[in-house]
């Protein structure tokens, strides 16, 4: 623990993790965001009309209802356009950001010598737009662990293969300071 | 000597079963299980007592007990283990009419635990538990073995499970280390009964009155059937008698729930030891049930000290130790508890497990805003609730002399919560302290975070309050209503510390 007991760094000569530029998700996930909200949008309205036409007394609400649904809906999609927007990440020399949400900005910071394992997703509709969704696991837990869609397939497997040969670079490293 | 180390060495490459009183251990257990899944037809047969036939009964009994001794026979003949040093793998084969097969990698082995059960206590045998990091059911567990055998396949097990850097005896002098040390901590009786009446009141008064309660049911479903009787119980329950003994009875019930709480120390931690084996540490302690847990300090990764001002007067506290674990919240297994030491006793655990005496730093203050918003959640809103439900309704009104008790109380609370509420950094150690009665303190060392979380809600981007989380392998750390642009530069810093950090978080 000895190379640990330099005095604590001027941190304003490190890399600040708020400047990075982000970089956002490819547009056309907005596609497959739309796509995926429509099919449930057709699902719940479809179960909501069996039920109010089913059920004789909720008939006279009918118009009411609908127009709930819809202004309810029309926020849900809302959120999801303020949330595509505002979901980005960063590739950085040793880690990776991930920033998302909608009331308050979550950032999570994940260096690569702590990713355990890395998947690559294909969507059967993100495959057509040419996207996968690059998922990081830590040790950490899943309230640590980050899923990022909507990356350009190309790009998202470059990133892949950067985190795998740095882990692997960081086992051999370690297996050598073992034989030491 | 040089026997113990050869058998330590080859003696479990070849497939092997149990010691052969591991028959016994079977026949308990399955006995025990099964007595457990029919205990109605007990009860049926104790209620109905002068009904029953003994003669069937008596040969009903020893039918099951004969068949349960055959199954104990076959369990024990099919329970058999090996380590296959080949493919480094520990494989165990069990099970009568469902076969398993269990493999355990070797390099993934978390802890090896030695138990002794009362069962195990009877016959003299020792229980091995073979822990991995994936789940959290003991992967591989061992009923039966001699003390001898139990320390051997232990330091075999964790000898090429741990990196051979860590390994301190060289390989003459394994039986040194079987031959374990004297405790170098011992928690007395005294430190038990101390932590034991100043911990876990609320927990202990709750299982009481629940305990209390179903007695009263009981009792009353048998002694009070008829309605009358129970109206005219109600009736004397308001007279000046019935409440002075209910106040006695209330006493007796906090005299039980200390008592309660003492014996809930005691006996299960009874003579807790802490020794010196190796570079790790082996926990053992139990009255009924004796426990033995190995600790490595490289695996650790949260330490949490908790303490009360009375435990403080008292110079006790407790501590957790969180190991690396998949899912910290479910996995008991992972966190382990020291029920009771003092302060220097806690500062030499410490000193093993860092390697140093940890140092508070810099201290970080939440913001103001904190007690705002609790104000907001404890105070406003309930005041509101009662407010709007006594406008509507004026019997709550006459409950209005209960407010200022709980504006005391929940100000006392929200103030303690503020001030016990910090977060301490320097260039080793981040400590989170928090808590109203009981004060929690947790340290991490910054190389063994995860990843990081900042999250800071779009209201309080004007006034630069945001919330940090660390995520470890033994849980998260959150510092809550930091002041946003003064921890930031500790977020950069600390992913500096991590990305930087050539050693081993776990």
């Amino acid at each position: 623990m000895d190379h640990f007991t330099n005095d604590m760094l001027d941190a304003s000569s490190l890399p600040k993790h708020e400047e990075v530029q982000i970089t956002p998700i490819h547009p056309s996930y907005w596609n497959v965001i739309v796509f995926n909200f429509g099919i449930i949008f057709l699902l719940f309205g479809t179960a909501l009309a069996t039920i109010v036409f089913s059920a004789s007394n909720l008939r006279p609400y009918a118009w009411y209802l609908l127009v709930a649904y819809i202004l309810w809906m029309g926020s849900v999609f809302v959120v999801q356009r303020i949330a595509f927007r505002k979901r980005g990440y960063a590739l950085r020399q040793r880690d990776l950001i991930y920033r998302r949400g909608v009331l308050a900005t979550i950032t999570t910071i994940i260096p690569f010598n702590r990713i355990q394992h890395v998947a690559l997703n294909e969507g059967f509709l993100s495959r057509y737009y040419g996207l996968a969704q690059l998922q990081l696991f830590t040790a950490g837990g899943a309230s640590s662990d980050i899923r990022i869609s909507g990356l350009v397939k190309d790009e998202a497997e470059r990133m892949r293969e950067l985190i795998m040969r740095q882990i692997a670079d960081e086992e051999t490293e370690q297996s050598g300071n073992g034989i030491q | 000597m040089a026997s113990v180390e050869a058998s330590g060495n080859t003696a479990f490459d070849t497939p092997q079963r149990q010691s052969r009183v591991g028959i016994l251990v079977e026949f308990a257990y399955t006995l025990q299980r099964t007595v457990r899944a029919f205990w109605p037809v007990f009860l049926y047969l104790a209620i109905r007592f002068k009904e029953v036939n003994f003669l069937y009964v008596g040969l009903g009994a020893l039918l099951v007990l004969a068949a349960l001794a055959v199954l104990a026979y076959l369990k024990y003949l099919n329970f058999v283990f090996h380590i296959d040093e080949s493919r480094r793998e520990f494989i165990l084969h069990r099970g009568v009419f469902n076969k398993k097969r269990v493999v355990v990698q070797l390099s993934k082995i978390q802890q090896v635990n030695i138990n002794q059960s009362f069962i195990q206590k009877m016959v003299d045998v020792y229980a091995v538990e073979i822990e991995t990091a994936g789940s959290a059911k003991s992967e591989a567990t061992i009923k039966a073995i001699s003390k001898a055998s139990a320390l051997a396949l232990k330091e075999r097990l964790l000898d090429v499970a741990q990196n051979k850097k860590d390994r301190v005896a060289p390989p003459g002098e394994g039986e040194i280390a079987v031959e374990t040390p004297p405790p170098f901590i011992t928690i007395s009786l005294g430190s038990l009964a101390k932590v034991g009446i100043t911990s876990n009141y609320i927990e202990s008064f709750t299982l009481l009155l629940a305990f209390l309660y179903t007695i009263y049911s009981n009792v009353k479903d048998v002694w009070w059937n008829e309605k009358d009787q129970e109206s005219r119980l109600q009736d004397l329950a308001s007279s000046l008698v019935i409440t002075q003994s209910l106040l006695v009875v209330f006493g007796i019930l906090v005299v039980v729930t200390f008592l309660i709480n003492l014996l809930r120390m005691m006996i299960p931690y009874f003579h807790f030891n802490i020794r010196k084996q190796g570079p790790s540490l082996l926990l053992s302690y139990g009255l009924v049930n004796s426990k033995n847990t190995l600790l490595r300090p490289h695996k650790v990764q949260v330490v949490k000290l908790i303490t009360n001002y009375l435990q403080r007067k008292m110079d006790v506290l407790r501590m957790v130790i969180r190991q690396a674990s998949s899912d910290i919240r479910t996995d008991k297994k992972a966190s382990i508890q020291i029920p009771g030491c003092s302060g220097t006793e806690s500062k030499t655990i410490l000193k093993l497990i860092f390697g140093k005496h940890p140092q508070k730093g810099i201290m970080l203050k939440p913001n103001i805003r904190r007690i705002i918003s609790s104000i907001g959640i404890f105070i406003f809103i309930p005041m509101a609730l009662y407010v709007a439900v006594a406008l509507a309704n004026p019997l709550a009104y006459q409950y209005r002399y209960l407010l200022p008790i709980y504006l005391m109380v929940v100000s006392a609370f929200i103030y303690f919560s503020y001030q016990n509420n910090r977060l301490f950094i320097n260039d080793q150690f981040i400590i989170k302290q928090h808590g109203i009665w009981d004060i929690h303190t947790e340290i991490i060392e910054p190389f063994k975070i995860q990843a990081i979380t900042t999250r800071q809600n779009f209201w309080h981007r004007r006034v630069d309050i945001g919330h940090v989380t660390l995520h470890t392998a033994g849980g998260d750390i959150t510092f809550r209503f930091a002041d946003f642009s003064r921890v930031k530069p500790f977020v950069d810093y600390w992913l500096y510390q991590v990305e930087s950090s050539e050693e081993a978080w776990m």
